[in-house]
């Protein structure tokens, strides 16, 4: 058969059954509010109580991060510097997660009609979740950091060296592994003294200074000019139910 | 009348639909472990069984295509696989029973065996490493999808089967209120 009509057919499916996966995912957002529903107004106060607490900590920051905002722009336009790229933030909950040996997926219930791009970062509050790998109407598709084919471009914290970050199949129930590429010869890790993995914005993809994970062993490459190991992630990569997508500001003017 | 006669391959389908939505929902909630169940045996069982040949086969193709567009495996794997089950089950059919039994259930664990180190052959020129390393879960996959159609093949046929029941009950007693 030729391959456009196999990825039309795959795709006209593919929308078919999408609507029962959204019902599936918002079926499970109804049981969590009537969860929700049966807590005491006591156990409702408390969380409330937590939320402002964290809601102080959080505009403080805000506050923080504008006044270095204003002060990255002064520095770019005193040294004529490109500006960095701006992104929004899609909030998107995961109608499903399709995690096993071979595929590293997750289905979000938003797509092409709320804007999302193929390729955009994917990000949620404990660091980097993947990019967006196809986009369909009311659904896109997310390749996980886990999976082989995912490739970005990271650095240690505090550190500048562009290190290369890769997918690595783990053999392990439930835990999310990558691969570090490229590391110097002259870094030296260990169990005690680990190293924290951030996002660089080098690709262009994500935001620079974002979490991704932590390195603790690294061995000299088969080329033996540098080293490599692998990248724990954090492990509630495979257990989100809401990511946020990261929409280039500029792209999409 | 229309509807009468394909009354079966609409539950057929309508089974289907809602299984593979369960299945779903299962495996997202196994995803934690890094854990996939996969059971195509299972919806070709009241095809191959109780439906006439080109109905049967319909209903494989089509949720062939549905697993294929769900499912990130090879293009066709199950729009190929299905069909051939079915195709399997229906030249066997004479010899098992319609309501299911040990010899459906033996067939139908053998097939989804077949099927499921077919799929895993076919995924594995993706690796970057030698698949001794993955095995112990892979077999832990193909144990729980084995034991998960051991537990629920039959029931599942059953459930199609009292549904047709049902609504050829229906069929009758409105034909009967009518004339």
């Amino acid at each position: 058969m030729p391959i456009p009509i196999k990825k039309a057919l795959r795709k006209s499916f593919y929308e078919f059954q999408a609507p029962s996966w959204e019902a599936l995912s918002w079926a499970r957002d109804l049981q969590n509010f009537w969860g929700h529903r049966s807590e005491s107004h006591a156990e409702l106060i408390q969380e409330g109580r937590d939320l402002a607490r964290l809601n102080g900590a959080y505009r403080l920051q805000v506050m923080e991060n504008e006044s270095l905002r204003l002060e990255l722009k002064r520095l770019e336009a005193l040294l004529d510097l490109p500006a960095q790229p701006n992104f929004r933030y899609e909030i998107a909950r995961i109608t499903h997660r399709q995690i096993s040996t071979w595929w590293h997926e997750m289905i979000v219930r938003k797509g092409r009609e709320d804007g999302i791009l193929e390729g955009a970062g994917v990000v949620y509050s404990g660091g980097i979740v993947g990019k967006v790998q196809t986009v369909h109407a009311g659904t896109s598709v997310i390749r996980l950091v886990t999976s082989p084919s995912f490739r970005m471009v990271a650095t240690f914290q505090g550190d500048t060296q562009p290190l290369y970050i890769q997918g690595w199949q783990s053999a392990s129930m439930g835990t999310p592994l990558g691969r570090i590429r490229n590391v110097p010869v002259s870094v030296h890790l260990s169990k005690e003294n680990p190293g924290l993995l951030v996002s660089s914005s080098l690709g262009g993809v994500f935001p620079s200074g974002l979490h991704l994970g932590t390195v603790d062993q690294l061995a000299q490459s088969s080329n033996g000019l540098f080293k490599e190991g692998p990248v724990v992630f954090p492990s509630d990569l495979y257990r989100l139910n809401e990511v946020a997508i990261l929409v280039p500001i500029q792209m999409n003017n | 009348m229309l509807l009468r006669q394909y009354k079966g391959f609409l539950i057929a389908m309508l089974a289907n639909g809602f299984l593979s939505l369960a299945l779903t929902e299962l495996n997202h909630h196994l995803a934690g472990w890094s854990i996939t169940l996969l059971i195509p045996a299972i919806f070709v069982l009241y095809a191959g069984l109780n439906l006439h040949y080109l109905q049967g086969l319909t209903v494989c193709l089509l949720t062939g295509l549905f697993h294929d567009a769900a499912l990130p495996v090879p293009e066709g794997f199950f729009t190929l696989t299905l069909p051939t089950l079915h195709l399997i089950f229906h030249h066997f059919r004479s010899k098992l029973h319609k309501k299911g039994g040990l010899g459906t259930i033996l067939l139908a664990q053998t097939l989804n065996l077949g099927t499921l180190i077919l799929l895993h052959i076919s995924l594995s020129s993706g690796l970057t490493e030698s698949i001794v390393r993955h095995l112990p879960l892979i077999l832990l996959q193909l144990f729980l999808s084995q034991l998960l159609l051991f537990l629920i093949g039959l029931y599942f046929l059953d459930i199609q089967r009292k549904a047709v029941t049902l609504t050829r009950a229906r069929f009758v007693e409105a034909k009967g209120r009518s004339t």
